[in-house]
């Protein structure tokens, strides 16, 4: 199997899991595609180092959180669209004030705490997974994580219940 | 409810169709990687450029170091790949002699391709008129200086001294002393033939003139050296024949590779 043949089998099976990391940091699906578009782009450039990394998974993961950082060091100016304007999403019932509670508090929550955020609750890695990922200190990614909680919880009001369980780094 | 949870709900709630296409993705990465490649293409020719550059404006003109002239091969011999150094000066007396009354404008140049010392100077007198070429090969032969008139409008270069070639019937008879008068004649002939001992010349130059190439008839090529600006407004130049080649027309050209003049060696 040639290489490129090797990137697209990997990268057509990991599609959904990249994308369902990329919605939560940007709470928009179209932009969540550009992500990913753009993250295996880089991933396609940097094929054959990314093969020989140890976790592939990861390695693929922290490029696209970095792009989503870089992508918003950049400005909305520097934003491009990278895929076709996908179809609106299908409204639907049960969770949808949860949902769009959530997608504002997430909002709120600057890049940086998001992404750590993500990374730690969705992503279910460590703190030093997640500093790994990002670049920085474990010590970093403790306080990011307890300003985002702290964002979160202000914003949801209910600093007792939703948030309760969550175990403070 | 945890956190964990919310993020799942919010990624489980609404999922558009995916508009992600791998192919772009691979079209759009092999255009970078054909973009880093010419730009790391354009920065090596342009580091090869600066570091060119760089070494013509910094380095000293041909056969400039350290006070002491060393000449370089006007044209590369197969055999000198590696810079040579100047050996020490000559120590002998008749040397440091004629070192003190005939200082040199310039440094004392070393030709070695020729193995030869050489200095221009006025003489004994500051004022004089008429530079003085000297030149030794270091051996028991000793010094010798002259002076010249200088070149002429249409002069670019002179040959002063035609040294180190066949012995004279003298060295050879000292060196062979039981031999027959037929066989030194012999003897003399061979060595004047075969130019056994390599024969030298050496002069002065124009600065115009870049280098010099000594041709022989069968046109067979040695290459001289040329030391530029070695005192007085002029140049110095030497040439040594390898044994076999006996007789040649020096061509002196300038740095374009055109010939300014051409003189007999023979």
């Amino acid at each position: 199997m040639s290489p490129d043949e090797e990137y697209t089998a990997y990268v057509s099976g990991r599609l959904p899991w990249l994308r369902q990391i990329a919605y939560p940091l940007c709470q928009d699906w179209h932009r969540a595609d550009d992500l990913v578009q753009t993250a295996i782009t880089r991933l396609y450039v940097k094929w054959h180092r990314a093969c020989a990394a140890d976790d592939l998974d990861a390695y693929v993961r922290t490029i696209l959180i970095r792009v989503f950082l870089a992508e918003q060091r950049g400005g909305w100016f520097s934003r491009a669209r990278v895929t076709p304007l996908p179809p609106e999403p299908p409204v639907q019932g049960d969770d949808h004030d949860l949902v769009m509670d959530m997608r504002r508090a997430l909002a709120a929550v600057p890049p940086r705490q998001r992404a750590t955020l993500v990374l730690r609750f969705h992503c279910d890695l460590s703190v030093e997974q997640t500093a790994h990922a990002l670049g920085c200190s474990a010590g970093t990614v403790k306080s990011q994580t307890a300003r985002g909680l702290a964002t979160l919880r202000s914003i949801l009001g209910a600093p007792d219940s939703r948030l309760s369980h969550v175990e403070e780094c | 409810m945890d956190t964990r949870h919310l993020f799942d709900t919010l990624a489980r709630q609404e999922q558009p169709p995916l508009s992600i296409d791998v192919n772009q993705a691979v079209a759009a990465g092999r255009a970078i990687r054909r973009r880093r490649r010419m730009a790391a293409g354009a920065v090596s020719a342009l580091s090869v450029l600066a570091v060119t550059t760089t070494t013509w404006l910094v380095l000293p003109q041909t056969g400039q170091r350290d006070g002491i002239i060393v000449s370089t091969p006007t044209i590369a011999t197969p055999t000198a790949t590696t810079p040579t150094a100047a050996p020490a000066q000559p120590s002998g007396a008749r040397f440091k002699r004629m070192k003190k009354k005939y200082p040199p404008i310039e440094d004392i140049t070393f030709v070695p391709e020729a193995s030869v010392w050489m200095w221009l100077s006025w003489g004994p007198d500051p004022g004089g008129k008429r530079p003085i070429l000297c030149g030794t090969f270091g051996g028991p032969d000793g010094v010798s200086c002259a002076g010249f008139p200088p070149l002429s409008g249409k002069e670019f270069a002179r040959t002063q001294v035609a040294a180190a070639g066949p012995l004279s019937a003298k060295q050879v008879r000292a060196l062979n002393p039981d031999a027959t008068t037929a066989q030194l004649r012999e003897l003399i002939q061979e060595q004047k033939r075969t130019n056994t001992l390599g024969k030298a010349f050496f002069g002065v130059a124009r600065n115009e003139v870049h280098r010099l190439t000594a041709v022989a008839p069968d046109g067979n090529r040695v290459s001289g050296a040329v030391v530029r600006n070695a005192g007085a407004g002029l140049g110095v130049w030497a040439v040594k024949y390898p044994p076999g080649f006996t007789t040649a027309t020096l061509t002196f050209t300038d740095a374009n590779g055109k010939t300014l003049q051409r003189l007999p060696g023979d």
